[in-house]
């Protein structure tokens, strides 16, 4: 029997997240709310796509489609929605034998392109998925270009003391020095994160990146989110000097945005916010704290090794309809960027 | 201190070993002996490069060179030699924590980097490495272009009794009957190695395709790792009708080479109680696990070897820097010149 593609609505958003939920590469990022912000802040059409075989449900998939000129482009994640990776959440994915994952992996790529790039005449698609969902082949022999990228995610199932002693010396004795220099660490409220946004925005334009605010975005999933969302805020003699926001699902927490750079000479307040950010996921008895990244910038790689990470595997990839558009685009790019 | 790279010499043979051995993704094809031999029967130069630190040996990694026009070629493994993967090994790597770890690897790609530019003008870089030295950032710091490859490892601890009950219906049928048939299964002699071979070529040639490996480069090593290689033949009415080579090393077992579709028509495929067989004869000795290269990034071929023994999914990396030239030389190499001297051999 074959898959069959049905577009979800609300009356299925139960559904969804518990499929979410019981999937260890579902994230928080996959749930019906988050995308439907997502859909609002970025003004892409959104399909939360079902595949079904039969009558049973088989996988998720979030997708994203912008319109560039006269041509559709698909996403998951969609761009400018600080969203590292989304991807599919095959159901049942991890109980499965072997060679049952890959064909339902297989089946559902095959499916999902037919429908992109033959229903909806997409020219473009770029899936990234999350991490423990790390066979990059299906997307290969669907003619994908997959990239592998890392996230960096501490153990925390040995307490606090052990975390501790696992970073590197001068980590600890800059955590250390933060505190007898008076950095406090406090948690911070909704209307902070236009504080946070704030910075985000001047280190983009810094890197002389063009970026939409994103303030309406953060506010809108703060108040859906509030149980899942904490703002820790570093503060020296009354002033925010560092901050960043963690998001608690399932047994991880994901440090997502904030750690700007700071201005103080010598001390690295970041470094206390995240350690407490950590200590906090232990307090709550989490498994994982994940500080997302891609692994492919070995200027913070180094900052973030110092907390003696693993580096999970996740991958990007991307195809082009044909090769006259690939060189186009890349043509593009490359005449926007100079 | 500065990390150096330089050659190892004859008189090393014994240090190399040791970090191969020492190091959980050493693999018998870092060996020494097996590298030497690939040497004699490649068109490539080895380069046994160790690599130091002052006077701490950090690593090995074997490289083998060749230049032809205006391409220097850096390969590990090289081609057609039957090496899935090869790579550096470092000293005590899985010991250290992730951030020595990265610092280790980026100053080892760094020295080596260095070398190959200056030394040997490499403009064509193709790494592979192997299953457990697992981060390949460093590489794709440095500018090569990171991709990964796919293995299957099955899990031998469980036991024969509960693997055989685990095995999907058809494949213990598959075994049932062919024993019924009167297939055996064998360890094989040097002799059989050279039958098999034979097989392996006339079944390639059937499909239009080209055995690049040399049967004598097999045969030597066949002789040179008596004890950590086995050939397993099956058998019917007397006659070897096909095989697999198989590598012993470590606590690992690795499906070498072989089981190609017999020449003769005959149902069931001998393959799956060749398998069966290899796999009892490990589980028998100790060995931890059953290592299928390659398959599992077949498109073709995956499905079977997944559905087989419930294998895990095993990954690996291979990393290539590629100059522009070199890379347009690669793909009229592998576009028209080979595929033009594959049909002009047959």
């Amino acid at each position: 029997m074959t898959l069959n593609f049905i577009q979800a609505d609300e009356s299925i958003k139960r559904e969804w997240d518990e499929f979410v939920v019981s999937s260890p590469h579902g994230t928080i990022f996959h749930t019906w709310s988050w995308l439907k912000i997502v859909e609002d802040h970025t003004r892409m059409k959104y399909l939360p796509l079902i595949a079904y075989r039969g009558a049973d449900p088989v996988a998720l998939y979030p997708i994203f489609i912008r319109k560039v000129a006269i041509f559709n482009t698909a996403y998951s994640p969609p761009p400018g929605a600080y969203l590292l990776y989304l991807g599919p959440v095959i159901i049942d994915y991890h109980l499965k034998k072997q060679d049952k994952k890959e064909s339902v992996f297989k089946e559902l790529q095959e499916e999902i392109d037919r429908y992109l790039f033959e229903n909806l005449r997409c020219k473009y698609a770029r899936i990234r998925l999350s991490p423990g969902l790390s066979d990059s082949r299906p997307l290969r022999w669907c003619g994908y270009t997959p990239d592998p990228l890392y996230t960096y995610r501490i153990n925390l199932s040995s307490g606090t003391e052990a975390v501790w002693q696992q970073f590197d010396r001068k980590l600890r004795v800059g955590i250390n020095r933060a505190i007898k220099e008076g950095i406090t660490v406090r948690e911070g409220s909704k209307n902070d994160l236009m504080l946070i946004e704030d910075d985000l925005l001047r280190r983009r334009k810094e890197q002389g990146i063009k970026s939409p605010d994103h303030s309406k975005y953060l506010m809108d999933l703060f108040d859906k989110y509030k149980e899942n969302m904490i703002i820790f805020l570093a503060y020296h003699q009354e002033k925010i000097v560092g901050n960043l926001v963690a998001l608690k699902f399932k047994d991880i927490m994901y440090l997502w945005i904030g750690t700007p750079k700071s201005s103080l000479r010598g001390i690295y307040p970041n470094d206390l916010v995240q350690w407490e950010a950590i200590q906090r996921a232990c307090r709550d008895g989490l498994h994982w704290f994940e500080n997302m990244d891609g692994g492919d910038n070995p200027r913070l790689t180094v900052y973030k090794s110092k907390y003696n990470p693993e580096p999970v595997i996740w991958f990007s990839a991307e195809k082009y309809s044909s090769f006259l558009y690939k060189a186009g685009v890349k043509i593009i790019r490359r005449s926007s960027s100079n | 201190m500065v990390t150096e790279v330089s050659l190892a010499k004859d008189t090393e043979a014994k240090l190399w070993d040791e970090i191969v051995e020492n190091s959980p993704h050493g693999t018998i094809f870092h060996t020494w002996r097996w590298l030497k031999i690939t040497e004699k029967y490649t068109k490539f130069q080895f380069y046994p490069l160790l690599i130091r630190t002052g006077d701490e040996v950090r690593g090995i990694f074997p490289i083998f060179h060749r230049s032809h026009l205006f391409i220097s070629m850096i390969f590990s493994p090289p081609p057609h030699a039957a090496i899935p993967c090869l790579g550096p090994v470092i000293v005590d790597y899985e010991k250290q924590r992730l951030y020595k770890k990265e610092l280790i690897l980026t100053e080892l790609q760094g020295a080596i980097d260095e070398y190959l530019h200056w030394q040997l003008k490499s403009n064509y870089v193709s790494i592979a490495f192997s299953p457990g030295l697992n981060d390949p950032r460093p590489f794709g710091w440095a500018g090569y272009r990171v991709s990964s490859a796919y293995d299957y490892e099955t899990d031998l601890s469980c036991g024969s009794e509960i693997m055989w009950e685990q095995l999907p219906k058809n494949l213990r049928q598959n075994v049932n009957r062919a024993v019924k048939r009167g297939l055996s299964v064998e360890i094989g002699t040097e002799r059989d190695v050279d039958a098999l071979y034979e097989i392996m070529v006339r079944r390639y040639k059937e499909q239009d395709k080209f055995v690049h490996v040399p049967k004598e480069y097999l045969l030597d090593l066949y002789r040179s790792f008596d004890g950590s290689m086995r050939i397993f033949v099956a058998k019917f009415e007397g006659n070897v009708i096909s095989g697999s080579i198989e590598l012993f090393h470590k606590d690992k077992v690795t499906s070498w080479i072989g089981t190609p579709k017999p020449l003769i028509n005959i149902s069931p495929s001998p393959n799956d109680l060749i398998s069966w067989e290899i796999i009892k004869y490990s589980i028998e000795r100790k060995f931890r696990s059953y290592t299928t290269f390659g398959a599992a990034g077949d498109e073709r071929l995956h499905a079977y070897y997944a559905s087989k023994f419930n294998p895990e999914l095993k990954m690996r990396y291979i990393v290539k820097k590629i100059s522009f030239i070199a890379r347009i030389a690669e793909k009229g190499f592998y576009h028209i010149l080979n595929p033009v001297s594959d049909r002009i051999r047959r």
